[in-house]
């Protein structure tokens, strides 16, 4: 499966982290491609993209494969904490989420938010940009959080 | 009286960034002997060792002996374990399989070691292992002030 289209980084941590966030390495799903900030899960003990019903968001890849992982292949990864604020693309004008309406926010398969969908998701919007299709989000929940 | 948990367990590392644990002084639950590195869970308020039932509870590692019987709300060192933080402990059996954070409550057994078959009551998700999977890497994910 080719890596989604969208991709997201690391802005800040609202939370007084002022360290950056760790990268490790941790195992590939089958088929894993990922793009450098590829949103990633782990589901099984292993990475896989974010795309619907996220709620075991895990970090985002500091690397981009250059073929479909094998199982276990390793995966550099950046560790996402509570508080820490990703900046990434909505489908749709997400403005009205500003201000953390809502927590539970989720992707799309393309790896962009879905303004549409907030239930079954981990994602809190603090405020947008570009007419709300650059969002800067927390996330809530995920596999080591919350 | 209750015996310390036979098995201790370490601050390791901390995934969310490069901090070491603050220690706290707690008061005790009566008749809770500790080692220096039992995991230990606030449960009503007081420190108790960590072993099965009171792992969502947990709130830090034991950092002094309590060798003689305490009264009930006597002080005791405690590291508190903050989210992020990564300990490192002893299984009843392998936990290869769960490295890669599979599970958010697995409990410990009352000899203080993790229990790769028991997800109920606990709070600890194994980051990885070594030695033939007895000894883990894990995070708290549920425990007294996380989760």
């Amino acid at each position: 499966m080719a890596a989604p289209t969208y991709t997201w980084s690391y802005v800040e941590n609202i939370f007084g982290m002022t360290d950056v966030p760790k990268v490790v390495t941790m195992e590939a799903s089958t088929s894993l491609e990922t793009k450098i900030g590829t949103a990633l899960i782990i589901t099984s003990g292993q990475l896989d993209e974010a795309t619907a019903t996220v709620v075991k968001l895990f970090g985002l890849a500091m690397e981009a494969t250059t073929a479909a992982a094998t199982a276990a292949d390793p995966i550099k990864v950046m560790v996402l904490r509570p508080g820490d604020v990703i900046k990434g693309t909505a489908d749709a004008d997400a403005s009205t989420l500003s201000g953390f309406n809502g927590i539970l926010g989720d992707f799309n398969s393309n790896g962009s938010l879905d303004v549409a969908d907030t239930t079954d998701g981990c994602l809190g919007v603090l405020r947008t940009e570009d007419s709300g299709l650059t969002v800067y989000c927390v996330p809530s929940v995920g596999a080591i959080i919350g | 009286m209750t015996a310390a948990p036979t098995y201790t367990w370490e601050f390791n590392s901390d995934l969310f960034g490069n901090r070491v644990p603050v220690i706290g002084t707690f008061g005790l639950t009566a008749a809770s002997l500790l080692k220096k590195g039992t995991l230990v869970s606030m449960v009503s308020g007081l420190i108790v060792a960590t072993t099965d039932g009171t792992g969502q509870y947990i709130f830090g590692i034991a950092a002094q002996d309590i060798e003689t019987s305490p009264t009930e709300a006597d002080p005791v060192k405690v590291e508190i374990i903050a989210p992020g933080m990564v300990i490192k402990g002893t299984a009843v059996s392998t936990a290869a399989a769960y490295s890669g954070f599979t599970a958010k409550t697995f409990d410990l057994d009352v000899d203080g070691r993790f229990d790769p078959t028991d997800t109920t009551g606990g709070g600890l998700s194994v980051l990885r292992t070594e030695d033939s999977g007895l000894t883990v890497y894990c995070l708290v994910t549920v425990g007294a002030i996380i989760g």
